[in-house]
């Protein structure tokens, strides 16, 4: 298969994932109770599930457990705050420290 | 007011973004594929984690390459469910829009919105999805061009932005017992999992399995509901 090949079947499949579902459940489908109820629950398990992998992936590559401690002072942050920037600043500058004297 | 705060939550996500798209165009250069086909891909495909696993494994040939980009984006088919009853009403070009903008951060950002009572429709997952496309297509073509000259110590802060700005639009979606439990779940369904399974079938396994038991609990309220 040549380059643009590959590329066009990546594309085409990101594509249909993304499309297929709206194009499934649309007005003419009568959705099940329990499947509306689950799309209210899927929202944040989603989320949650993509904020794991990637703080598994970031910190996978470390050599000690310190990022950890950044990770919790943002989540601190952002739990008593519920602010984007600030929780992020605190978590990133907490990085920073900890890189500077660990 | 309001647009002063769209821009503070896109910006973390936007810059990121342009800077990965920077990493991914630089990192294309050291694998066989073409500067064109970097572009195409970024243009095309708009999936970084697709992306990125599909410049570890192109030396492995096509049929890795696809496997690894099904499993990658297989988590969008929740997503774009999850959407599918607010987009009911949208007309078919829309849709494709829509659809086509699905990714992490435009999610994220549209959802943990919702979640505070703002969107009525889906101007800001229009708007979100286009500022993101641009900032990775473009971010891949000055990586193509002049990706060598970041300096290692940016990049290495530059991947732990992402998780971080996911954590805090997670807290902001958690607003009851139901999402919370459910989230408490899913990342101890995580941790047990990792040991056995892929980070990315694990996405969509512990997805699955969080969300099916939070059937059981109490109704969650909609997102945007007081």
């Amino acid at each position: 298969m040549t380059e643009t090949g590959i590329i066009l079947v990546m594309a085409l499949i990101t594509f249909a994932f993304r499309f297929l579902p709206l194009l499934l459940f649309n007005q003419s489908f009568t959705m099940p109770k329990w499947v509306e109820r689950w799309f209210v629950i899927l929202p944040p398990v989603i989320l949650t599930a993509v904020t794991i992998q990637a703080i598994v992936t970031a910190t996978s590559t470390e050599t000690t457990k310190l990022p950890y401690l950044a990770y919790l002072a943002c989540l601190g942050t952002a739990i008593k705050t519920k602010r984007l920037f600030l929780s992020l600043g605190v978590g990133l500058f907490t990085l920073v420290i900890l890189n500077v004297f660990a | 007011m309001e647009k002063n705060s769209k821009i503070a939550k896109v910006l973390p996500f936007a810059t990121t973004i342009f800077l990965l798209g920077v990493v991914f165009g630089a990192s294309s250069k050291v694998t066989s594929i073409s500067d064109k086909g970097a572009i195409l891909m970024s243009a095309l495909v708009f999936s970084g984690a697709s992306q990125f696993a599909a410049l570890n494994l192109w030396q492995l040939g096509a049929f890795s390459v696809i496997l690894s980009t099904a499993l990658l984006s297989s988590r969008f088919i929740l997503m774009s469910a999850s959407l599918s009853l607010e987009a009911q009403k949208l007309p078919l070009h829309q849709k494709v829009l829509l659809a086509f903008g699905i990714i992490d951060e435009s999610y994220g950002l549209y959802i943990s919105e919702s979640y505070e009572g703002k969107n009525k429709d889906f101007s800001s997952f229009f708007l979100f999805s286009f500022v993101f496309y641009l900032c990775w297509l473009s971010g891949t073509l000055i990586g193509v061009l002049w990706g060598s000259k970041i300096p290692l110590a940016v990049q290495a802060y530059l991947e732990h932005v992402f998780p971080m700005v996911f954590l805090v639009l997670t807290i902001m979606t958690l607003d009851s017992l139901t999402s919370i439990t459910t989230a408490v779940v899913t990342v101890i369904l995580f941790l047990i999992g990792i040991k056995f399974f892929s980070p990315s079938w694990l996405v969509l396994i512990v997805t699955v399995l969080s969300s099916l038991i939070g059937l059981f609990l109490p109704q969650p309220k909609k997102r945007g509901e007081k």
